[in-house]
Formats: structure tokens, sequence, C-alpha cells
């Protein structure tokens, strides 16, 4: 599986660089991770039913990082996807949370991703992880680091086979698609 | 300039004409193309360009669109190689000589070039969306959006080549223009031949007819268009004009010739008047002439004193004088006879011997007096002629007095008659003042004297020789003057038909008129008291019996009681006039067959038929002279004989 990963060719934008190299690199990784996820929800179509309402908003799940889900509380302020708003919703129960169209689930939760894609088999819900080989575990957006830069990888058929739609458009920026079949 | 192919014009006017016509001509055809062509040129550049510009425009912003629309992943999230990758997609249009796309933040995220070209300089920071255009660039920025939210800007430099396309619609403009005008200029030539030339060969013609003044000259038809109709109408117009200048013309000889007959007629008119004058000035003069001598005599006579001798003498002198006034007033009513067409010949188988005789016996009293020589040659054989005898030798008297009246005292005069084949020839011939040529053709005419210094006693009226042509010639012969010149003496030859040898033989018919005249009863009916008293006592003179009427029912009372033979009666009686007069006559017994003789002052055919109608036998048109009426009363009376 991981032979399949291409190496990133991608140059590193101008302001990264020694952002990174600084010691709270860590820290920008979370909030470009965070620009990130709410940047994905412009590229995914859930079906129907996914939504109560025309107007209802767009709830991205985040388990195990306070970090990341502070700066995506920043981040989705103010902005919308489609004509509807975002919502943030720190998780810690790693029980399957209705109502959620987004999960991220931090790198200390990984373990735990089997189970929850399992559990949400067939729910519109997008999984998004940040561990490497997570998307033959049931995530179907792999955050990837390469070379300092964030990076990620996809797997639209595991998206497919929960009713949610991945843009092509997505699959020009990814690192890698693959199928995402599960183990 | 089209080479003409009309005749060289022939001075200035006529150029300035031809170039006119010409010029407009082609200034019309040539404005024409030209502003078509300027105006669908420009509008259709115009459109174009702006076409070409929107088009332009509108592509690049699609294109740029596009590009962005690529790259709004890319921006978002942060893949600066996808975006270069969707920018080098416009290799494929090698018009965009860069682009670039920018980040959200105004960063310069991916860039482009083409790779012929070395790399741009690109804006530090993107511009608000839009285009401008510099130095044949387009330059434009694109905003990119994604989920309503501005990503980025694309930055397109293309080419803009709308000054190329310009100047290369100018330069097809122009050939095109060129052509155009070229053709209109053979289309100008076409209507040349066409329109121009048969105008100015109708302006050549015309301008020839005026100067030459020669109407059949026509202009060659070139077409059958209206042009063609145009030059068969002025052809036409000058056959028209041709026409009417002969006619023209032709009635000016006309009234020219009338005019001369006019003049010619005037002159003649007023030499007759001169002459008229010149005649009564010389007849008054004839007329007193005998007056003073007459006076003298009566003188002498009426002096006791007077001798024998003296009385007889003065008798004599009365007797020739009163001879004078007689011949004088004899030839005036010649005149008026001859002028009035009333001249009535008694013409009669007579010898020549009698009449020269007569002439000679008239004449000798003049030749004695001027103590001339007449010499007189007669043909040996008697010769006959069909004459009035008197008047032929009235003829030869006028000739003879003529030649003795302009011969001075002691002249030669010869008056020699000969035969001539069927002709009598009668030469008198004197040697006396003769006559400048050009007045030979004139002494016969009327009133015409050679020389007017003339002693006036022996002048004449001038009516000698004119009578005696119109004599000869109611003879059927012919009358001629020759003379060698002034003071070269004179010759007149008058010719006359002779009457054939075989009537010769028969015995002329008694011809004394005084023999045979028989005794008549005569009616005179006319309301001139004078005429009929006159006439009357002629005729009891005579020896007939005669009764006086002086109106119309006198006279037919009178006509019941004295049963006349004849009647002379006037038409012109008062209370009866002469018609009815007659046709009362004719119902009488007594006058039922006497012969009635109208006496009228009108002698046309037409009125001679209205007394022959009303029953008169004879018609004498006014003035009547005894002799007319001795020759009736003859004439009457060899018809009764002969009844």
């Amino acid at each position: 599986m991981r032979g399949l990963l291409l190496p990133c060719l991608t140059l590193l934008p101008a302001w990264a660089a020694p952002a990174l190299a600084q010691a709270d690199a860590a820290l920008l990784e979370r909030r470009v991770k965070a620009a990130f996820l709410y940047k994905f929800a412009g590229y995914i179509a859930w079906p129907e039913g996914a939504f109560a309402l025309a107007e209802s908003a767009v709830v991205i799940g985040v388990l195990g990082d306070e970090l990341l889900a502070s700066e995506l509380v920043q981040a989705v302020e103010g902005r919308s996807v489609e004509g509807r708003p975002l919502a943030v919703r720190r998780i810690t129960d790693p029980a399957p949370s209705p109502g959620v169209h987004m999960l991220f689930v931090a790198t200390a939760h990984n373990a735990r991703l089997p189970a929850l894609a399992r559990a949400m088999r067939g729910q519109p819900v997008v999984l998004v992880s940040e561990t490497e080989g997570a998307l033959g575990q049931g995530s179907m957006i792999n955050f990837v680091v390469s070379g300092g830069r964030v990076k990620f990888e996809i797997a639209p058929g595991t998206a497919e086979r929960n009713g949610v739609k991945l843009s092509s458009r997505l699959l020009t920026v990814a690192q890698a698609v693959r199928s995402g079949n599960l183990q | 300039m089209i080479p003409s192919q009309s005749p060289a014009p022939r001075d200035g006017a006529f150029m300035g004409v031809r170039h006119s016509v010409r010029k407009k001509l082609m200034l019309v055809v040539l404005a024409t193309t030209f502003l078509a062509l300027l105006l669908m040129g420009t509008v259709m550049m115009v459109y174009d360009l702006r076409t070409y510009h929107e088009t332009w425009v509108g592509d690049m912003f699609a294109q740029a669109d596009l590009i962005g629309r690529a790259s709004a992943p890319a921006l978002a999230f942060d893949d600066e190689k996808v975006a270069r990758e969707n920018l080098s997609l416009l290799q494929e249009r090698p018009k965009v000589s860069a682009a670039a796309i920018y980040a959200a933040d105004g960063k310069l995220f991916a860039t482009y070039w083409r790779s012929d070209g070395s790399p741009p300089v690109f804006p530090a920071h993107p511009d608000h969306e839009g285009y401008r255009i510099e130095s044949k660039e387009l330059i434009l920025f694109k905003r990119i959006t994604g989920n309503d939210e501005f990503l980025g800007t694309v930055y397109f430099r293309t080419s803009y080549e709308l000054l190329d396309r310009l100047l290369g619609y100018l330069a097809i403009l122009a050939a095109v223009m060129a052509t155009s005008l070229g053709a209109a200029m053979l289309v100008t030539s076409w209507l040349h031949r066409g329109v121009t030339e048969p105008i100015l060969a109708m302006t050549g013609v015309a301008r020839k007819v005026m100067s030459q003044r020669d109407f059949s000259l026509r202009v060659g038809k070139l077409t059958d268009d209206e042009i063609g109709y145009l030059v068969d109408t002025f052809n036409a117009m000058l056959e028209e004009i041709g026409r009417r200048t002969r006619a023209l013309e032709e009635s000016n000889r006309t009234l020219e010739q009338e005019m001369a007959v006019r003049r010619h007629a005037e002159k003649a008119l007023l030499a007759a008047d001169r002459q008229k004058d010149e005649f009564l000035a010389t007849l008054a003069h004839e007329l007193r002439n005998p007056l003073a001598p007459l006076l003298n005599a009566l003188e002498i006579l009426r002096m006791p004193a007077a001798t024998e001798s003296a009385g007889r003498a003065a008798r004599d002198m009365m007797e020739r004088q009163l001879r004078q006034l007689v011949q004088l007033v004899n030839d005036l009513l010649d005149v008026s006879r001859i002028t009035t067409g009333k001249m009535a010949l008694r013409k009669e188988r007579c010898g020549l011997d009698g009449i020269v005789r007569i002439a000679l016996e008239s004449a000798q009293p003049l030749m004695d007096a001027r103590r001339h020589s007449l010499e007189v040659v007669l043909p040996q054989a008697q010769v006959h002629l069909f004459a009035d005898a008197s008047r032929l030798a009235q003829v030869f008297v006028n000739l003879l007095n003529n030649a003795a009246k302009f011969t001075d005292p002691g002249g030669r005069i010869s008056f020699v008659a000969r035969r001539n084949a069927d002709l009598l020839e009668v030469t008198v011939t004197d040697n006396g003042m003769g006559m400048a040529a050009g007045m030979l053709p004139l002494v016969f005419d009327m009133f015409a004297q050679a020389d007017r210094s003339l002693e006036r006693a022996e002048a004449g009226l001038g009516v000698g020789l004119s009578l005696a042509r119109y004599l000869v010639e109611a003879h059927g012969g012919s009358i001629a003057a020759h003379s060698a010149g002034a003071g070269m003496g004179s010759r007149f030859t008058v010719q006359l038909p002779i009457l054939p040898e075989a009537d010769a033989g028969k015995p002329s018919p008694p011809q004394d008129r005084h023999a045979h005249t028989g005794r008549f009863r005569i009616l005179l009916a006319d309301d001139n008291v004078d005429f009929a008293a006159s006439l009357s006592i002629l005729l009891e003179a005579a020896g007939h019996e005669v009764a006086m009427a002086h109106d119309g029912v006198q006279a037919l009372d009178a006509a019941r009681g004295f049963r006349p033979d004849l009647c002379f009666l006037d038409i012109g009686l008062p209370r009866l006039h002469g018609y009815d007069l007659a046709r009362k006559l004719r119902e009488l017994a007594a006058t039922k067959h006497a012969c009635l003789v109208a006496i009228s002052g009108w002698g046309q055919p037409e009125d001679k038929r209205r007394s022959r109608e009303a029953g008169f036998d004879h018609h004498l048109a006014k003035p009547v002279d005894f002799e007319q009426i001795r020759q009736l009363l003859e004439q009457v009376q060899a018809s009764r004989r002969a009844s």
C-alpha cells in the first residue's frame, strides 16, 4: 500500500519554509490542517439526507486535537460552503456522533479509526486522518507531511461507499489517490 | 484621362464643353464608387475590429476563468505545482506570451511564459479584475473565487493585434479601391462611348450647322436608347429647320421677284402717268392752236373792207384749221376706241390701189407744205387685201405724215409697196431726223414722242404710229421701225397678208356706200335731246324719215302711229326703260318685225345678252358716232335686199 505513495514534488510556498522551520512548526501544521479541513467541505458532495434543512450547517467533528479544533473554529468564523455555514464540534466520545459530516481523527486516536469506520459505514461522514496508512483503515482523506509541507492523499472509493462524493478537482491536488479498499 | 475617340475640338470653347461633360461623368462615377467603398470599408472595418476586440478580450477572459477555476483547488490547498501545470496548458495558445496566478494575499503563486521567450517581468501585485491594452498587448486580471471565497487572481499577457488587423484592413481596402476605381474608369470609358460621344457628335453638328448654315448635316445614330432617340429627334429638328429655312428663303426670293415686278410696274405706271400728262398738255396745245387762226379769220370775214381774195384766204385757212381739229378729234376717238376695245373694223376685199390713192390724197397737203419730194412705187399687178380700206389708208397716211413731219423741208420721202410671196410689204422711207437706237422700241407706244423740242404744231398727239401699229396688227400684219441713228433718216415697214388670187376673178360686191342707201322710217328714243336732235338731222339729211321720243312711254306711243322700220332705243330711258320698251314693241303689230337697236353705256357680253333677250337685234355701246349708225343702216339694207 505504501508503495503507492508518490514522492512529493511540490515546491514550498515562500511563506511556509521559514514558518515550519520555527519551533512552533507544530502549531503551523495544526493551522494548515485546520484550513485544509474546512476547504475540503467545498469539494465534497454529501447526499440529500445528510442535512436536515437547506441551510443546515456543515458540521466538522475534531477528535482528540484541541489545538486544531480551536484553530478550526477561528478559521470557519464567517465562512460558508454553498450557502451552508460551517460548525466545529469537539468530539471526545469515540462513539459515533450523529450530525457530523466530516470527522477529523488525530494521530493520537488513530487506533480507533477502523472501529469508527465500521461504525459509520453507510453514513454520509467523511473520515479525515493524519496517520500514514490510514486510508487502508477506512479513512477517506489522509494528511501527509512531505518535505515540510502539508499534503494529503484521498480514497474516493471509500467515500462513495458511504454515499459521499469527493470532487474530481480535489483529486488534482491530492498527493495520491488510492482505491481505499479496506483490509 | 480616357483616350478620346471624338474628333479633335476646333476651338477653346468647344474643348471647355467637352471637358465639362466628360469630367462630370467621370466625377460622378468615381465619387460614387469611392464614397461607397469608403463607407462600406469603414463600417466593416469598425465592425470587425470591434468584434475582434470583444471576441479576443472575451476569449482571453474565458481562458483566464478556466485556468482560474482549474487552479482554485491548487490555491486552496497551496499546490503551486498543480497551478503551474494548469498554466502550462497555455502552450496551446501561443498568443499568450505570459501568465501568472497570484494567491489571495497578492503573492505570486505560479507563473508561465512562452518557451521561446525570455522570462518576463511579472507585476508584483495583481490589479483589480479587468483589462488594459499596452503597446499591442492585452493585459488582463481575472479573480478566482471558490465557495464564495476570493482565492486569487489570474494574470494574462497576450498579443493584441488590432493595429495589425487595422493595417491589414487598410491594405485590403486600398487594393479594393484601386481595383474598383480602375473598373469605374472602364465604366466611364464605356459610358463615354455610349453617352458622351453621341452628345459630342451632336454638339459638333450643331456648331457646324450654325457656322455653315448647312441643314443637310445629320448626326450618326450609335445606340438605340434614349440618346439614340435624342439623336433621331435632333436630326428630325434639323430637317424641319432646314425645310422651314428653305421655305423662308423661297418665299423671300418670291417676294423679291414680286417687289421687282411691282417696282417695274410702278415705274411703268409713273411713265404712263407722265406720258398722259404730256399728252394732255400736247392735246390742250393742239386744240388751242387752230383757235387763234379761226378767230382771226372770223375777224377778217367781219371786216367790210375785206377783199374777195382775203375772204377766200380766210375761209381756206378756217377750213384747214377745222380739218386739223377734226383730225385731232378723230385721233382722240380712235385712241378711245383702242383703249376701250371698241375699234370696229369693217373688212372686205379691196384693192391696194384704191387704198393708196386715198392715203396719198390725204397726205399730199402736208407733203406740199413742207416741199418734200414723194416717190411712190406700186406693184405692177393689182394686189387685193381683206381689209377695212379707210383704216388701212389711215395707217399709210399716218406713216407718210410722220415722215413729212420729221424730215426737214425739201426732204426726200418714198412710199414703196411690193409683193413678197403672200405678203404685201410697204416701206415708207425718209431722209429726216431718224432715231437713236434706244428710241426704236418706243416709237409705237401710245403718246410717245421722240423729241419734245420739235415744233408743236407739227408734232401732233403722238398717237399716229401707235394707231398704225394697232390697225396693222388688227389686219393680221406687222409693222417695224428702222433707223441708222439720229440724223440718218427712218424707215417704216408694214407687212400685210395678201388675199389669194383665186378670189381675184370674182367681181367685187358693190362697195359704193352711198349708192344703195335706202329710205327707212326710223324711231329715235333718247332722253339726251341734243344727241337725238343732231342724229335726227343727220339721218334726215341721209334721206330717212325720223320720229323722236325722249322717254319710253312717248316712244311706245309714237311707234304705234309711226310704224318704224328701225328703232334706236336708249336703254336708260325715263318712265319705261329700253328693255321693257323693246318687249312692248315686239308685242305691237306695227313694230313686231322692226329692227330694234339698243344704245347702251355698257358693252360687255352680259349687257349684249340682256338686250338680245329683251328682243333687240343690235347693240351699240356709247359713245355712238354716226359712222357706226351709217354702217348699221347699210347692213340692214343689205339683209333686207337679200331677203
